[in-house]
C-alpha cells in the first residue's frame, strides 16, 4: 500500500487554524483504503520555508512514497484522487492550482502553465505550494533544502523568490517535471464582498 | 482668557452637529476593527463639521441587543446622529459624508454593502453602516428598535424569522420614518474562496 504522509502547515493563532472543509478532507483522506494516510500538522514554525523543509525531512524519515502538504486555508477535492492518477501516469511533483490575491486585490491562479499535458495534469513552469504532492524519488534525488526564500542583501531584505518557486526551479533544474490538475483547490482569504458581489453582477 | 476669534471657534463648535459613532467590535481578533474602518475613524474624529465621539460597544451580544445599546446610547446622550458600523465594514468616502449630505427629509440612511447570503454574494441593504438621525428615534419612540425574530420551525430558520435591521426597517416603515439609501457602497471585509473568482481567469 502506498505510504502517504500528509501535513497541514498552520499555527496555535486563529489566522493559522485549519478551515473546516480542510479538516473534513483530510478525515476523508484518513478513510480512504487505498492507501495508508498519515496526517500531522505542522504548526508555529513561522519561517515557511522551514516549515516545508522539516516535513520534506518527517516525509524522509517516516519512509513516505509521497508527501502531500496543505496550508491551512487551502482545500482540495478529492486528493487521493489526484494522487492516485498521478501514480498511474508516473507524475512526480503535483501542485494543485488556487486562487490568489494581490495586494492590488487583483485576483488570478497560482499557476504558471507550460503547455504540456498528461491526463489530466497540466505542466507548469510555476506553481503554488498551498497543495503541493511529491513523490519520494524528488527527495532521494534532490539534497535539502527543498524550500527557500531567495531575497537580496539590500537595506529591505527584498524577496526575489518565494520558497514554493524555489522548489518549482529546483525540482525542474533535476530533471523532475512539475504539473498542475484539472481540478482547482479553494482558498480561503478576506476579501471585500462588496467588490465580489459588484464583480458578480457584472458577470451574471 | 480666550480672546474673541476662540470664543468665535468655542461658540461655532457648540452649534456643530453632535454625532456619536458606534462600532460593534470585540476582543477576539475576529471582532477586531479593520484597517481600513480605522482610517475612517481617525479621519471622522477631527471632522471640523460635527462634534464627533465614539462610541465602542465591545462584545455585545446578540446583535439586536447591540444596536438597541447604540440607540439608547445616542438617545440618552442627546445626540443629533447616531452612526452604527460593524467592525467589518469601511467606507472609500468621508464616514460623516452622507450626514453632512444628507437631505432633511433624510432620518436613516443605509449603506449598500456586499453580503453572503444563501442565493449568492449579493448588494444588500442592511445596517451594517448606517445613519439615524434624533429625529428618527424620537418619532420612534421607546426601544427596543432592533429585534432578531425567530423562524417558526424546530430550528428557529423557517418562516417568519426576521433579522434584527429587517425589523428595524419595518419598524420605520411602520412609523413613517423616512429611509434612504446612500449612492456610494461600503466596502465588506469576510473569508471567501479566492478560487472561486481566479478560476474563470485560467
Amino acid at each position: 500500500m502506498t505510504n502517504v504522509s500528509v501535513f497541514v502547515l498552520c499555527s496555535e493563532e486563529r489566522d493559522g487554524w485549519w478551515h473546516p472543509r480542510l479538516a473534513t478532507a483530510i478525515m476523508d483522506m484518513k478513510e480512504d483504503k487505498r492507501f495508508n494516510v498519515t496526517v500531522e500538522p505542522c504548526s508555529n514554525r513561522h519561517l515557511v520555508d522551514h516549515a516545508r523543509n522539516v516535513c520534506v525531512v518527517k516525509a524522509r524519515e517516516a519512509n513516505a512514497d509521497w508527501l502531500v502538504m496543505f496550508d491551512n486555508d487551502v482545500v482540495p477535492i478529492d486528493p487521493l484522487g489526484v494522487l492516485k492518477e498521478a501514480i498511474q501516469l508516473e507524475v512526480d511533483v503535483v501542485g494543485l492550482s488556487y486562487g490568489i490575491m494581490h495586494i492590488d486585490s487583483k485576483v488570478r491562479l497560482a499557476v504558471q502553465g507550460n503547455g504540456e499535458r498528461c491526463g489530466n495534469f497540466h505542466g507548469v513552469n510555476d506553481v503554488g505550494g498551498g497543495a503541493l504532492m511529491i513523490r519520494n524519488k524528488v527527495w532521494q534525488t534532490i539534497p535539502g533544502p527543498w524550500f527557500k526564500w531567495v531575497r537580496l542583501d539590500d537595506e529591505t531584505i527584498t524577496s526575489t523568490m518565494s520558497e514554493d518557486c524555489y522548489f518549482v526551479k529546483v525540482a525542474r533544474g533535476n530533471g523532475f517535471k512539475v504539473w498542475t490538475h484539472e481540478r482547482l483547490a479553494a482558498h480561503f482569504r478576506t476579501m471585500n464582498m462588496t467588490w465580489v458581489a459588484e464583480l458578480v453582477r457584472k458577470t451574471c | 482668557m480666550l480672546d474673541s476669534s476662540q470664543l468665535q471657534n468655542l461658540i461655532s463648535h457648540s452649534k456643530r452637529e453632535k454625532v456619536v459613532i458606534a462600532v460593534f467590535c470585540g476582543r477576539e481578533r475576529q471582532n477586531w476593527l479593520n484597517p481600513e474602518l480605522t482610517l475612517n475613524l481617525f479621519k471622522a474624529g477631527t471632522d471640523p463639521r460635527f462634534e464627533v465621539f465614539l462610541h465602542l460597544l465591545k462584545d455585545s451580544r446578540p446583535w439586536d441587543k447591540a444596536r438597541n445599546l447604540a440607540m439608547a446610547h445616542a438617545r440618552n446622550c442627546k445626540m443629533d446622529w447616531l452612526v452604527m458600523v460593524d467592525n467589518d465594514q469601511f467606507v472609500n468616502f468621508d464616514l460623516l459624508d452622507p450626514i453632512a449630505h444628507a437631505p432633511s427629509s433624510a432620518w436613516v440612511i443605509t449603506v449598500p454593502t456586499g453580503a453572503i447570503l444563501d442565493a449568492g454574494t449579493k448588494m444588500v441593504a442592511s445596517c451594517a453602516v448606517v445613519y439615524v438621525r434624533r429625529r428618527a428615534w424620537e418619532k420612534l419612540g421607546q426601544g427596543p428598535w432592533f429585534r432578531w425574530v425567530p423562524g417558526s420551525n424546530e430550528t428557529l430558520d423557517g418562516p417568519g424569522e426576521i433579522c434584527e435591521d429587517e425589523f428595524f426597517r419595518k419598524k420605520c416603515d411602520e412609523a413613517g420614518v423616512n429611509f434612504l439609501a446612500y449612492s456610494e457602497p461600503a466596502g465588506h471585509w469576510r473569508t471567501y474562496d479566492v478560487t472561486s473568482i481566479a478560476g474563470g481567469t485560467r
